[in-house]
């Protein structure tokens, strides 16, 4: 008796053995590697992104993996913390291209991004950069770098024209974190203010982890501009600044130019958010792609949906259609590809350029739209939507 | 004698390791040790005259800027560099050191603190000369080496051989034992007529010297130099490998250097649990081995169990 | 006017914040001459266990802040048992345990937070105007509070029996353990007054930030830099650092920016360090 079960129970683990092993030989499976940070101050990006990343994957899954000259590829991630530090983001590019040998990787973190781009180049190795860095990590030296946000050149350029007109703004003062990507935003801000006949009225720069801004917006408040850009305050610092100056009284426009985190800042500052503008904000879902992504990730991740999320879903999405166009999963033929992909992402369509700029197409364009909280409604309205031109 | 054998097989196994292995990733790790190895050995040479060091990145990064900024605006030879970005740093130390350090050790560790902090905020915030936050990229590669990390990986060995030679050396010459007896004596050692305040000058400079040599070979190895590389954290990484390690003999930064640096590779796989892992490997050392790893030959019978209220100054 | 009023308004409350995390810092490094790293994530624990009985499971702000302060005086004593005793007068060991303290804690917390940074509603709404210049309630609230903590600790310090055991310490441990002083009580008391204090000023500075696991860092290094310029062992002198790296901050930070205020203190630590290295106020406790 005892036999007998012993025995079919051996069978049934060796037929379950060879149909594993027939699936096995018949799907392929795609690394793709994941450096961002887990742990320290960037971790909410960080991780933000890595959801979206793992939903994606998931969906590609479940939609029958990655079809490339008759395989089947399944993506697996491989994940490591850079803790938004340059020499772990370049150990982590090292053993993620030489020892778990990925050919495709996504990177998080600003400079992070401009340090692993020799490596990336020079290995031939498909990088995803969830990052800011302008030109210095996006330009014709670095063909196999490929940036997933719209950088502040694209949304300033979008959307001040607009604001500018409908607020009658005159003078602008610019507060922003005194790190590449705090910088850059700061940068792009002045310039399209400037080319827009808005004066400046003053600029300040503080360290992420300042808990008090007073300081400098008892300055900038003290000028009476007619609004404030708060630069790339984000995360935990956009709401508690934006409490500081309403504290110090300040009663112009609010602008909000890097994305905020819309669950952290209507927790922390709800009242401020009334009436400020926040760009790249949707007011709700704008796809049903999107609301989808929402419902999968609140039901996965049982924490309120962040929208700054969706940002990085289409990455594995743009991948596949690339490898499908290209017929190939080599990244020195997808690099030629990517400029003609275009997908119906989140955000409606998504397509890769930015020649005009950068001097190569390896920027993810879509739709960038503006919206406003309104308190008395408890929702959020959307204002405006923009696009780059076609030959950006 | 066997110790002699053992040091040849190391280097044996270390040289020849490239003929097993062409993975880069690896050689990464091992050029990474040496580098951690040697920061760790240099900063253990101002412990010697009993001083803590709480800005040796910063030293690094005075050369690797140095040499970075050389190479990428006035086009100078690479290999001009590192010497230059061991000047470079010796030129800080000693201005530094003489106003620092006629005090007692407290405060130099302190000022070394406030000048490490000091660096990274000018070097992050002037950016037209220090690139900013970005810092510098496009750094070139030292002019005539073989392509490929192989190359590199040697030049790393035999700096870090050179580094262990010349400290070695200098350890047990007059010079060291001058050192030992101002950490040990201060006092005692002025009555005899040591100029104390030049020997621990001497000190800082000798650890300033392979700090800034060892940058200017980091900013020739990685192409970037960013300011995030050089931050108090990064000093006290470095403090972190020396007293792991073990403080108290020339072998223990070399272990703790070694062993950090790769068990924090052998950890990554386990994502967001690489800082729990890595602390919880600092306090196991602390407690069992307070001495540093190079006390685990002393014996593990030698892990005493303090009993409480005895007094302990 | 308005302007300057202003500007000393924000430095005082910036001074009183960074005060009373630099007091806990103090009494351990000054008694036991150890770094404590890990003050900066018992800052970052006591604002989170505040959030967890407060919002999520319900209790009054008033209750909610003194049990996590109770918690995270607690905390302190089984941290110095388990951790700290054993390497009681050794430096380095203890630079190294703090910092692998910090490590694990930081990196569980950040293992169980979510993406969204949390925030604990307001105590005190409401903003005071007076001469153009404006001062939220709860600000308002921890200078008050600040400075009864501050003037505390001074009396505790100063007249106590316990608060002169722990001066004894500080001074000559040997003699005081002729005098019949037990270092372990000493020790233990230490801890427990500093993790108390630091605990103290999250719970005041909570309704103020958004919480996440990163918030105890700047605390913590500027909390070294003001007790290395006031003195070591000094609360007068940590007052006098607290003040002027407060003052510092928010004069520079508001006529050119907070990166160069950072510059400019960390300057003038230097400065103090060299020419006068035992502190403003040294020793005097």
């Amino acid at each position: 008796m005892r036999t007998l079960r012993w025995l079919s129970l051996s069978l049934g683990a060796l037929a379950a053995c060879l149909v594993a092993g027939h699936v096995q030989a018949a799907s392929k499976t795609l690394l793709f590697g994941v450096s961002t940070s887990l742990s320290g101050a960037g971790a909410p990006t960080g991780r933000g992104m890595l959801r979206a990343v793992e939903l994606a994957a998931e969906d590609i899954n479940a939609a029958g993996g990655i079809k490339v000259g008759g395989d089947t590829y399944t993506l697996k991630l491989i994940v490591y913390d850079n803790k938004y530090d340059t020499r772990e983001a370049v150990n982590i590019a090292n053993k993620l291209i030489f020892n778990d040998r990925v050919q495709h990787m996504i990177t998080s973190g600003g400079t992070t991004v401009i340090a692993v781009d020799p490596i990336v180049t020079e290995n031939r190795v498909f990088n995803f950069a969830y990052a800011y860095g302008g030109k210095k990590a996006t330009n014709p030296g670095a063909p196999y770098t490929f940036r997933t946000i719209t950088e502040p050149a694209q949304a300033f350029m979008t959307l001040m024209p607009w604001m500018v007109k409908k607020y009658g703004l005159k003078t602008l003062a610019i507060t922003s974190t005194d790190d590449e990507t705090g910088l850059i935003q700061a940068e792009d801000s002045e310039r399209t203010a400037r080319q827009l006949g808005v004066t400046i009225s003053d600029k300040a720069f503080a360290p992420r982890g300042t808990a008090d801004f007073t300081p400098m917006l008892t300055r900038l408040i003290a000028k009476k501009p007619d609004a404030i850009d708060f630069g790339a305050w984000a995360g935990s610092d956009g709401p508690v600044i934006c409490k500081q100056a309403k504290e110090l009284g300040y009663k112009g426009l609010y602008i909000f130019s890097y994305s905020q985190s819309t669950p952290t800042f209507l927790k922390v500052a709800p009242d401020c958010a009334d009436g400020a503008l926040f760009f790249q904000l949707y007011a709700s879902a704008p796809t049903p792609l999107a609301d989808r992504v929402a419902k999968r990730y609140e039901e996965k991740y049982k924490e309120t949906f962040d929208p700054l999320v969706w940002r990085n879903y289409d990455v594995l999405w743009v991948l596949k259609r690339a490898v499908e166009m290209a017929g190939t999963l080599d990244p020195t033929k997808l690099k030629d590809v990517m400029k003609e992909v275009h997908i119906d992402g989140v955000f409606g369509r998504t397509r890769i350029g930015g020649k005009s700029y950068y001097g190569i197409d390896a920027q993810f364009l879509f739709a960038i739209p503006v919206s406003t909280y309104s308190v008395k409604d408890s929702k959020w309205v959307e204002l405006y939507r923009g696009t780059v031109p076609e030959n950006y | 004698m066997s110790r002699r054998l053992g040091i040849l097989l190391a280097a044996a196994a270390l040289l020849g390791l490239p003929a097993v292995t062409t993975d880069p990733y690896w050689l990464h790790v091992l050029i990474m040790s040496a580098l951690n190895v040697s920061l760790a050995l240099s900063l253990r040479v101002l412990w010697n005259v009993g001083v803590l060091s709480c800005g040796h990145a910063a030293l690094m990064g005075v050369g690797a800027y140095a040499s970075a900024l050389l190479a990428t605006r006035a086009g100078t030879n690479p290999w001009f560099g590192i010497p230059v970005g061991a000047a470079a740093a010796m030129a800080v130390a000693v201005g530094l050191g003489y106003l620092s350090l006629r005090l007692r050790g407290i405060y130099f560790v302190l000022v070394t603190f406030a000048f490490n902090e000091v660096f990274f905020l000018v070097m992050n915030r002037w950016r037209d000369v220090t690139g900013g936050p970005s810092g510098i990229i496009g750094i070139p590669r030292l002019p005539g080496l073989p392509p490929g990390r192989v190359p590199y990986y040697y030049l790393g060995l035999a700096l870090l051989g050179l580094t262990i030679f010349v400290l070695r050396r200098l350890e047990r010459s007059h010079v060291g034992r001058i050192w030992f007896a101002i950490r040990d004596a201060d006092l005692r050692a002025q009555c005899v007529g040591i100029n104390t305040v030049f020997y621990r000058v001497l000190a800082f400079v000798t650890s300033a010297v392979f700090a800034g040599a060892w940058g200017a070979f980091y900013a020739h190895y990685q192409r970037v130099v960013a300011p995030t590389d050089f931050t108090i954290w990064q000093s006290v990484y470095v403090q972190l490998y020396m007293i792991v390690g073990g403080a108290a003999v020339f072998v223990g930064p070399i272990l703790g250097g070694a062993a950090l640096t790769i068990v924090t590779e052998l950890i990554r796989a386990t994502g967001p649990l690489v800082s729990v892992i890595y602390g919880l490997l600092l306090m196991s050392v602390m407690l069992f081995l307070p001495g540093g790893l190079v006390s685990l030959r002393a014996g593990l019978a030698s892990v005493r169990w303090r009993p409480s209220s005895k007094p302990t100054a | 006017m308005a302007l300057y009023l202003q500007i000393a308004v924000n430095g005082v409350v910036i001074s009183c914040l960074y005060v009373l995390v630099a007091l806990g810092l103090n009494l351990i490094l000054g008694i036991m001459h150890i770094v404590n790293f890990a003050q900066g994530t018992m800052y970052m624990l006591a604002a989170l266990t505040l959030f967890v009985l407060n919002v999520v499971v319900g209790l009054n702000y008033f209750v909610a802040g003194l049990l996590s302060v109770m918690v995270i005086a607690v905390l302190g004593l089984v941290m110095e048992r388990l951790f700290f005793r054993r390497l009681r007068g050794q430096f380095l060991p203890s630079l190294v345990m703090s910092l692998g303290l910090v490590l694990v804690i930081e990196g569980i917390a950040w293992m169980n937070f979510g993406i969204v940074a949390q925030a604990i509603p307001p105590v005190f709404p409401g903003v005071v105007r007076f001469l153009g210049a404006s001062v939220s309630r709860e600000r308002l609230v921890i200078i008050a509070a600040g400075l009864i903590l501050i003037a505390g600790l001074f009396l505790f310090i100063r007249s106590t029996r316990a608060g002169k055991a722990i001066r004894a310490v500080e001074q000559d441990p040997e003699g005081a353990v002729l005098q019949g002083i037990d270092l372990d009580d000493v020790t233990r008391l230490v801890f427990m007054v500093s993790f108390t204090l630091t605990a103290l000023a999250a719970v005041l500075v909570a309704p103020t930030l958004a919480l996440d696991p990163s918030i105890g860092e700047t605390p913590l290094l500027k909390g070294l830099v003001i007790i290395v310029l006031g003195g070591m062992g000094s609360v007068t002198g940590t007052l006098l650092g607290g003040f002027i790296i407060g003052f510092t901050e928010s004069i520079v930070g508001t006529f050119y920016d907070p990166v160069v205020a950072s510059l400019v203190s960390a300057l003038f630590l230097m400065a103090v360090l060299i020419f006068k290295p035992s502190g403003l106020l040294p020793y005097r406790m």
